[in-house]
């Protein structure tokens, strides 16, 4: 918690110095990043503040550790297939996911599915909503289904490395 | 709205896991939004002195295939939270980025990090991680073009 808010005041500061020293060099180009940042701002709010509500709520109806352990037993085709579908429910950022993954490959799940797994992660169901919202429901679709498609391959195609490597 | 109901059945099947929901939303509040304030500033000091031309020069349809791997770089080393990536993209796309480029920047500013390799070396050893990160810049670069020529 801490932490948490000390990342939160370095960014605000960050942002906040960036902004004042643009304001002081030129002042019309500082009304512009306020004027970017305020309109930004109130285009986004709502559909953000919804977006974290989704994720809230998916925290704890899909928890993360219960997807872990269900995939964790599952081998051949269909742990594949799982890993690339089920993983889109997850939040999180690389930081979050990876240590999952890991579990994941402690459970003894192949890598195959770990590599898979985090791939189609980053389809990012729980940020839909403001997907469609800047780069449209097209974009998003088209993104979803490619990656979810592929998620399988790269998942393979890692197997099939570090399987030649160690061989060696 | 949607959340808003979403959020009122929760309530009637468990108000307890509910109120653990609430929790997890403000605390993601809390990790995202400084940072949607600094990409916001980002994104009006960009407004301020970059040219619109030049990001469409750099990241437009003309751009090509240099376009996209200059977004898959600049993706690769940002460090972002996922739901920020989303409305930097909006900007670059209303900016004149190609949607192939923006689609290079959403998945390597989620899928690569160079902040996050020395935990994935950590967790998965550095054959692991070479492997993956080599594999997925390569499949985003595909994936790209793909979408470009799609949409």
């Amino acid at each position: 918690m801490k932490s948490l808010l000390k990342t939160a005041a370095i960014y605000i500061a960050l942002g906040g110095a960036i902004w004042g020293l643009i304001a002081l060099v030129s002042p019309a180009r500082g009304e512009i990043v306020g004027q970017a940042v305020g309109d930004t701002f109130k285009q986004t709010i709502e559909i953000i503040v919804a977006v974290f509500i989704f994720i809230g709520l998916f925290q704890v109806w899909v928890p993360p550790k219960t997807i872990a352990k269900f995939l964790g037993k599952e081998s051949g085709w269909k742990g594949l297939i799982l890993a690339s579908t089920v993983p889109l429910g997850i939040g999180g950022s690389l930081f979050t996911i990876l240590p999952l993954v890991q579990t994941l490959l402690e459970k003894g799940a192949r890598i195959g599915v770990a590599g898979a797994f985090i791939t189609a992660w980053a389809g990012k169901l729980p940020l839909l909503p403001l997907e469609i919202h800047f780069l449209g429901w097209k974009f998003a679709l088209v993104r979803l289904g490619l990656l979810v498609s592929s998620a399988v391959i790269i998942g393979l195609s890692l197997e099939k490395m570090m399987e030649r490597r160690g061989k060696r | 709205m949607v959340a808003g109901v979403l959020l009122a059945l929760s309530t009637i099947r468990d108000r307890k896991k509910t109120r653990a929901a609430l929790i997890t939303s403000g605390k993601v509040t809390l990790q995202v939004l400084p940072v949607l304030f600094f990409i916001f500033v980002l994104m009006g000091t960009i407004e301020a002195f970059v040219n619109k031309d030049t990001i469409a020069y750099l990241l437009g349809r003309g751009s090509g295939v240099r376009g996209i791997l200059i977004a898959e770089v600049v993706g690769s080393v940002a460090l972002i939270q996922p739901a920020a990536v989303f409305p930097f993209s909006g900007y670059l796309r209303t900016s004149g980025a190609s949607y192939g480029a923006v689609a290079a920047f959403v998945l390597s500013a989620i899928l690569i990090g160079i902040s996050t390799l020395p935990l994935e070396i950590k967790l998965f050893g550095p054959r692991f991680t070479l492997f993956r990160n080599v594999l997925t810049f390569a499949l985003i670069l595909l994936l790209a073009l793909l979408i470009g020529v799609i949409l």
